[in-house]
């Protein structure tokens, strides 16, 4: 899945030309050589063990390419396409703006004697540099997190609202009360957050307590729901 | 099912590299999971800009392919990223990482006229 291993054809011919120059004479060698870098000869071992951390560390320093290009190509037109070094610079450029993101929610948490990074201290970090277009979508990503986070916690104690929450068939949000009027996705200009922001609003369901018959059971099931359905009663003209 | 739930926030990058990227720096301690959904989230969200910004240069050239030049003028126009990610593009002249040296490879001259080949000398 990821291009993890640190024998990629890339990285290899460097090591080995310099090998096979050595291990003319000896042809056993340069076979295996030139086969893997895990080979059988002393020497062959000797110089791929040394090769090797500097080829991991330089593969895990960035992200996967294949991960950056996909992402890329839902924001380019559908014909274009990305030059090999660009590909690569960009690459670079994401870890670049990990590590001074977090570098500077760092220093706030060092200045402020915390030893965590917190999401506070990353959402400063963002405005401060400038990025503080991103704030929004970050907040409203992060507390969906932290909704769905609480509601993975609720299910385990096995609370009745898990029925409800499962044919929902969208996000958390509005699970506790009535739907948020939440911002339109509009301006953030990505295109990505909107999918997700779907508020399904016709897509209350009751909760678990069908069996009370198709209408007579109007004023149980509605007591059933916790307030809940003041929101959307839809059987609430059932006559 | 959680799955509909997660979806929503499952993010495309690798978690566990980004915190590997993220710890590098020897200064950085410890990073709490919501600190890095947010981090990975937003790498996503610049990346996407990147992407844009450097395709508007691109179709202002008039090229079908995002170059290296396209991406360093759309970094140019946006003064934050500017700020921290010029100096680390690589300058117009460096090869990338990978870059082939089939280029470098050239025919040997041939021999000046009148040369005798030694062979010659045995016949």
């Amino acid at each position: 899945m990821e291009r993890g291993a640190p024998f990629s054809p890339y990285q290899l011919p460097k090591p080995n030309s310099g090998l096979n120059m050595d291990q003319l004479s000896n042809p056993n060698s340069m076979t295996s050589s030139v086969v893997t870098a895990g080979g059988t000869s002393d020497k062959n071992k000797g110089v791929a063990v040394q090769q090797q951390p500097c080829m991991a560390r330089e593969q895990d320093q960035y992200m996967p390419i294949a991960n950056v290009i996909r992402i890329m190509r839902k924001s380019l037109p559908a014909h274009a396409k990305i030059s090999d070094d660009a590909k690569e610079t960009i690459q670079e450029c994401v870890s670049e703006y990990i590590s001074f993101v977090t570098g500077e929610a760092n220093e706030r948490c060092q200045r402020e004697q915390r030893k965590t990074i917190t999401a506070e201290d990353i959402l400063w970090a963002m405005s401060k540099l400038g990025f503080d277009n991103y704030v929004d979508p970050l907040t409203l990503y992060i507390n969906r997190y932290r909704e769905i986070e609480t509601d993975r916690g609720s299910a385990l104690r096995g609370e009745p609202a898990v029925s409800f929450r499962q044919t929902y068939g969208g996000s958390g949000i509005g699970f506790h009360g009535p739907p948020h009027s939440l911002p339109p996705s509009g301006p953030y200009g990505y295109g990505m957050v909107d999918p997700t922001m779907g508020m399904g609003g016709g897509r209350y369901y009751q909760n678990g307590s069908g069996q009370d018959g198709s209408g007579s059971g109007t004023g149980g099931s509605s007591s059933s729901i916790n307030g809940m359905s003041s929101v959307y009663d839809p059987y609430g003209q059932y006559k | 099912m959680a799955e509909d739930q997660e979806s929503p926030i499952r993010p495309e990058f690798p978690i566990g590299r980004v915190k590997k990227i993220m710890k590098l720096d020897q200064d950085i301690n410890k990073i709490n999971s919501e600190a890095l959904h947010l981090i990975t989230y937003s790498t996503e969200l610049f990346l996407h800009f990147l992407a844009e910004k450097s395709a508007v240069v691109a179709v202002e050239k008039k090229r079908k392919t995002v170059s290296l030049d396209h991406l360093r003028t759309a970094v140019k126009r946006h003064q934050p990223t500017s700020d921290f990610l010029l100096d680390s593009l690589p300058l117009p002249s460096q090869p990338g990482r990978h870059t082939k040296t089939a280029s470098d490879k050239k025919a040997p001259p041939p021999p000046p006229v009148g040369t005798r080949r030694i062979d010659d000398f045995f016949q």
